[in-house]
């Protein structure tokens, strides 16, 4: 099977009638490519449900950075790790669950100043963007680690209406 | 990632022929750009209008090229899409790099020194 089938294969677009919720559900490998694949699926599913465009080139930006994390730091780069996937989305608002069973993570770290605009052109920073990303295009950051797991819940209040 | 160069009165243009610049391009997009630098490219703007998605690795890429290549050579940056104008402006990148709105701009206005 080859690396998009297995994608596909376990994306759900169930709508589950009681709430008006829509789930994307997606289980992918600890594998770049793969994540790359995944983020352009999950806004495309965010574009067909009528979110704003800018708010999907977010949430796009915001599911890299926190995929490239697991891929990067749970898991070392090993390519056989699992991460899975559970996007929620309302009218009023999207919940991404992002599940990995790799390294335990110590949480979410606070907001860092880098003041780049003063920095020497040698210290300019090639990396460590993810998590200030994160913080300032999301509502509300969740974490817990149980049963051997990490387990990240983010949020973004919407205001558009979403098509179902 | 295959990157387009051509040469205009001595500034090299190297266009990314791709839609995204992420971490799993990243390795790619500097090996490319080292490639055309040590080729003798002292000053290079880069063509971002097909890049639709740039995530933070893509970023530090470019960060990465512009120190290899040092103080003495230039990377400025043109045409970038809203979403990645948008990665630059939030990590406050913008203030670092020379961005221009087109390419032309890039040349006519930047680069001054390569002149």
């Amino acid at each position: 099977m080859t690396k998009k089938q297995k994608a596909s294969g376990q994306t759900t677009g169930i709508r589950t009638t009681h709430s008006k919720e829509l789930r994307l559900q997606i289980g992918i490998h600890s594998v770049q490519e793969e994540v790359s694949n995944v983020v352009f699926e999950i806004s495309g599913w965010l574009n067909t449900h009528c979110v704003e465009e800018n708010t999907v080139g977010e949430l796009e930006l915001v599911m890299a950075e926190v995929l490239n994390n697991v891929v990067e730091h749970a898991y070392l780069y090993a390519e056989d790790g699992e991460i899975d996937i559970l996007v929620r989305l309302r009218n009023d608002r999207l919940r991404a669950t992002i599940t990995d069973k790799g390294r335990k993570f110590d949480g979410p770290p606070p907001l860092k100043v880098m003041d780049v605009e003063n920095m020497a052109f040698e210290e300019l920073p090639e990396g460590g963007f993810g998590w200030n990303l994160i913080r300032t295009l999301m509502d509300k950051i969740e974490f817990e680690h149980k049963n051997h797991k990490n387990k990240l819940t983010l949020t973004r209040n919407l205001t558009g209406k979403v098509a179902a | 990632m295959e990157i387009e160069t051509k040469v205009v009165d001595g500034i090299t243009v190297a266009k990314l022929c791709d839609t995204r610049l992420d971490a799993a391009q990243a390795v790619r997009f500097k090996e490319g750009l080292r490639e055309i630098s040590e080729g003798g490219a002292n000053h290079i703007v880069l063509d971002m209008t097909d890049i639709a998605f740039m995530d933070s690795s893509g970023l530090g890429a470019v960060v990465t090229v512009m120190k290899q290549m040092g103080r003495d050579k230039t990377l400025e940056l043109a045409s970038l899409t809203v979403a990645v104008a948008k990665v630059f402006t939030l990590t406050r990148m913008d203030k670092v790099f020379a961005i221009y709105a087109t390419v032309d701009d890039a040349l006519s206005k930047g680069m001054k020194a390569a002149g």
